[in-house]
């Protein structure tokens, strides 16, 4: 061999440490939090604890990775839903995917997104269909 | 905001297709597409057991091109996006890919042909049982050819000028390994060949074509093996040797048999990690990786032009054939 084999690097960023690890107890039910961003793991654990039952998401298992690496630019949300898949694209560095049969919400936050917007307005985008716009320009639909 | 909500009953145009001996479930709302994958299905019909689902959305309204490609990948899902308007979502645990796509990407055949489809086998591959090998492998009247070897030890070159030995032309780069009723058998995909700059020296005939930045961008030629080099193109063979080579700066070349331990060792430390959630396509590659090493092994170093040691390898195939160096 021309050089020591090692193991290829992680190019898709899958084994990313999440050290910021949250399993927090609401309403009977376990939901577990990991994060490389403990200002992401907060504000996902404040938006937990702060859900009312009527209003709480499935999702019991969230992975989060800030992501430095991540290409920029683009401002324009794609939602896309296929059977117990969503998944939302901001731009060409932001990925979200929801999977509702496993309750997993895993995804890649661009550096230029907060934790705010993060929480307040992209999650939920994915997390309750109420979110979706009424009038989107829609490129194809049918539901 | 766009919303794109896949509905199966709304996806009519549905083909069942075959890349590299898996079968392709096609749903897609574009006619356009449906033709262009189906003029890249394979016609040969196998029986394995390797199967996965495509659903596809085209957005008509949209023209973008193809952009720079960004991997992703947690859990279960990998994500590959080629500007924001043409996205890809593969799910491992339920073999099936999930995409967007402009109207203009949707009729880029090149992009069907040499990215999507190789990517999508690499991604899903492991957990449909179609296991991607980083080696080339060329075939001999029937009898498959295993090259693995680091980046960069030559396997592109040496795989041409096998070629231009009487080899057909399975793959150069990844080959795509299945285990069908107990039998192993390499598969290749409809991606280009790709040769670093200095391959030149060695094939004339790329001095027509002109070098492109690949996709994890390294300066090569991406060229079509049966157009560039008259090369006879098998989809699939039974592999009967592994050869790991190795460059060396003198001419010549060596050959020792090699410990079937040492080469799935080898071929353990070239494939990625998959992550725990993912059981089931980690033993099968195991089983995979176990079968191929237990082929007969062979270490190559060699030195020189590759012309040299495909002369070599052929005279050394002639001579396993017929036993002598087992």
């Amino acid at each position: 061999m021309t050089q020591k084999t090692t193991f290829p690097p992680d190019l898709l960023r899958r084994f990313a440490p999440a050290p910021y690890v949250f399993s927090i107890v609401h309403d009977h039910q376990r939901v577990w939090i990991e994060a490389n961003d403990l200002e992401v793991a907060l504000a996902i654990r404040r938006s937990c604890m702060l859900q009312s039952k009527e209003s709480r998401t499935r999702v019991l298992f969230w992975k989060l990775i800030r992501d430095s690496a991540s290409p920029r630019g683009g401002s324009e949300i794609l939602i896309f839903v296929n059977g117990p898949l969503r998944a939302l694209h901001l731009g060409v560095g932001t990925i979200i995917i929801y999977d509702t049969e496993r309750s997993e919400l895993l995804g890649f936050i661009a550096h230029d997104i907060d934790s705010e917007q993060l929480v307040t307005a992209l999650i939920p985008l994915l997390t309750s269909r109420e979110r979706w716009p009424k009038n989107p320009r829609v490129v194809f639909t049918k539901k | 905001m766009p919303v794109v909500l896949i509905d199966q009953t709304a996806l009519p145009h549905r083909r069942e297709l075959w890349f590299a001996g898996a079968a392709c479930d096609l749903s897609t709302n574009s006619a356009a597409l449906a033709s262009v994958l189906e003029d890249l299905s394979t016609s040969a019909r196998d029986s394995g057991v390797s199967r996965f689902s495509m659903q596809i959305v085209v957005n008509e309204g949209v023209k973008e091109s193809a952009g720079s490609p960004h991997f992703r990948g947690l859990h279960h899902i990998v994500t590959a996006s080629f500007g924001s308007s043409n996205v890809f979502v593969f799910d491992l645990l339920r073999w099936s890919l999930s995409a967007s796509v402009s109207a203009s990407v949707a009729g880029d055949i090149r992009f069907w042909k040499e990215r999507l489809i190789p990517i999508t086998l690499g991604v899903l591959g492991a957990a449909i049982g179609l296991v991607p090998v980083h080696c080339a492998c060329l075939a001999s009247k029937g009898d498959g050819l295993l090259i693995a070897g680091m980046s960069g030890a030559g396997k592109s070159t040496l795989s041409m000028a096998l070629t231009q030995t009487g080899f057909n032309y399975v793959s150069d780069d990844w080959t795509y390994m299945s285990a069908q009723g107990g039998q192993l058998v390499a598969h290749g995909t409809s991606a280009p060949v790709k040769l670093l700059p200095d391959a030149v020296q060695h094939f004339q005939s790329l001095s027509s074509h002109s070098l492109q930045t690949s996709m994890n961008g390294e300066l090569a030629y991406e060229v079509d093996v049966l157009q560039a080099f008259g090369a006879s193109v098998e989809r699939a063979c039974e592999p009967r040797w592994l050869v790991l080579l190795e460059r060396i700066q003198q001419a010549g070349c060596e050959f020792a048999r090699m410990p079937s331990t040492e080469a799935q060792e080898y071929l353990n430390s070239t494939v990625e990690r998959l992550p725990t959630q993912l059981p089931e396509a980690s033993v099968r590659r195991a089983q995979i990786i176990e079968s191929i090493s237990l082929l007969p092994c062979w270490s190559l170093r060699y030195g020189g032009p590759p012309q040299f040691a495909a002369k070599q390898l052929r005279e050394f195939v002639a001579c396993q054939r017929q036993g002598v160096y087992v």
